[in-house]
């Protein structure tokens, strides 16, 4: 009994600590919008120019997601995948999905110093949108709902400018703490005309 | 300074093992944490630069000589430059031998350096190297640590295709004490994931005799990881001895993995 109680003593003090880490990275998640407005943007098609009292925000993001054979108990293509790769903006309240379609790509897994978070075979989702809106402040929420990912951010617009938003994903992290797209979106950094705003 | 250090480690080594291989060990009662957690192999992949690994471990070894392992160790490891990781466990040992009460105490302090020299590509594994020393800060008369100082010089290598890794090698362990021998340790290692939260792997290991009265150890472990977030993980493996005295073994740990954000495209470059 007593070979015992040393073993069981280390697996208490593990399931202590696991029980008191869990669900650390869970504060502060943003819940997916409501989008209930339509009178915030449109979306620019054709390069045509802004309406009158609007300027031109460009969206861009880009993302690679593991191949559907990679994990082999998990779903071989998500539901929200099937017809292309989902991008989610909502702005101000008003809600606009993209679907892009992907592309196989196959990047070399690390260089000098260590692993690429986007090495190794994977596909490639680009986004890359106009739409028009007023100038001034907005609050803008993205999302990756496929990744069960949102962020959110508050931007001030100039009048008369193009600009240019950009969504750079920041993967979790794997074995020995390197990032990799086998995982998963876990956070983004947000630039605003090149300059990083969040 | 790492060149020194690895000059120090290599030197006072064979230092040790000559001039103390006379002397009295208890190794086959030892407790050792020594392992690429979940599994005794090893790998040559560093933690990521600036990042960190914390393991609140357990492990249970059950052989001829009775019941060891620790409880708990911990187990720090730092990214400190690109492709380098310092590394040190500091284990609390127990260890019953049969018709014996358990004694409980500090173990041998386990300190390394692992350092990756050859990057994996398409066609090439990564190498690296991860020298270990073992401090006797254990005490021998109670069988919680081996009373002399203890040195592994391996190699090791890693190939991953798509989610499949394996990894696996060998080294030498320098084992100074009485009735001890140095040895080598080899170990092979396989694993997949299954979904973004869960790894299953398994591992094959053979060890010459460590000690003059033992004899060839060949056994294998199941284990895995558990993802929770990407901070947090549960690690899991155990098994068994196919020849040699080990009726089973098992480990299993907490890891907390932490470090500054790093965006897509970015590390490494």
């Amino acid at each position: 009994m007593q070979k015992r109680t040393e073993g069981l003593k280390g697996i208490c003090i593990t399931i202590i600590f696991l029980f008191t880490f869990w669900g650390c990275d869970g504060g502060g998640k943003i819940l997916k919008p409501q989008g209930t407005r339509s009178d915030v943007f449109t979306e620019a098609k054709n390069s045509i120019p802004p309406p009158q009292g609007t300027v031109s925000l460009e969206i861009r993001a880009s993302v690679k997601t593991p191949t559907s054979e990679h994990y082999l108990l998990e779903f071989k293509t998500p539901p929200q995948v099937k017809d292309g790769y989902p991008f989610e903006l909502n702005i101000d309240g008003q809600e606009i999905i993209w679907k892009e379609k992907g592309k196989l790509e196959k990047t070399p897994i690390s260089g000098e110093q260590g692993r690429f978070p986007e090495g190794g075979e994977g596909i490639r989702y680009v986004l890359d949108r106009t739409i028009f809106l007023a100038p001034g402040p907005h609050h803008i929420v993205f999302g990756l709902p496929a990744d069960d990912f949102y962020t959110e951010v508050k931007i001030s617009l100039r009048e008369e400018e193009p600009h240019v938003l950009e969504f750079h994903p920041v993967y979790a992290m794997g074995r020995h703490g390197y990032r990799t797209f086998f995982h998963g979106v876990t956070r983004s950094e947000i630039f605003l005309d090149k300059t990083r705003i969040k | 300074m790492l060149y020194n250090l690895w000059k120090i480690v290599l030197i006072r080594g064979w230092f040790g093992a000559a001039i103390s291989i006379i002397l009295l060990s208890l190794f086959m009662l030892t407790p050792s944490a020594s392992a690429g957690p979940p599994f005794i192999t090893d790998d040559p992949e560093p933690v990521d630069y600036k990042h960190w690994e914390f393991y609140l471990a357990h492990t249970y070894t059950n052989d001829k000589n009775g019941i060891s392992g620790t409880a708990p160790h911990l187990e720090l490891n730092y990214g400190v430059i690109p492709n380098v990781q310092l590394h040190i466990i500091a284990p609390l040992a127990y260890n019953k031998p049969k018709g014996e009460p358990t004694l409980y105490g500090f173990g041998d302090l386990e300190l390394g350096v692992k350092y990756r020299f050859v990057q994996e590509t398409d066609t090439c594994p990564m190498i690296g190297t991860f020298p270990i020393i073992h401090l006797p800060t254990g005490n021998e008369s109670r069988g919680l640590g081996n009373g002399e100082t203890q040195f592994f010089l391996p190699i090791w290598l890693q190939k991953s295709w798509g989610p499949w890794q394996t990894y696996g090698g060998g080294g030498y362990w320098i084992n100074p004490g009485t009735g001890n021998k140095n040895y080598w340790f080899l170990g092979w290692q396989g694993q997949r994931d299954l979904t973004k939260w869960l790894t299953l792997g398994a591992e094959i290991f053979y060890v010459t005799p460590p000690t003059t009265d033992s004899s060839h150890q060949v056994g294998y472990n199941i284990g895995g990881f558990i993802n929770f977030t990407e901070e947090h993980h549960l690690i899991f493996s155990a098994g068994s001895d196919i020849h040699g005295d080990t009726h089973s073994r098992y480990y299993i740990a907490y890891l907390w993995t932490w470090g500054p954000p790093v965006r897509a495209g970015q590390n490494g470059k």
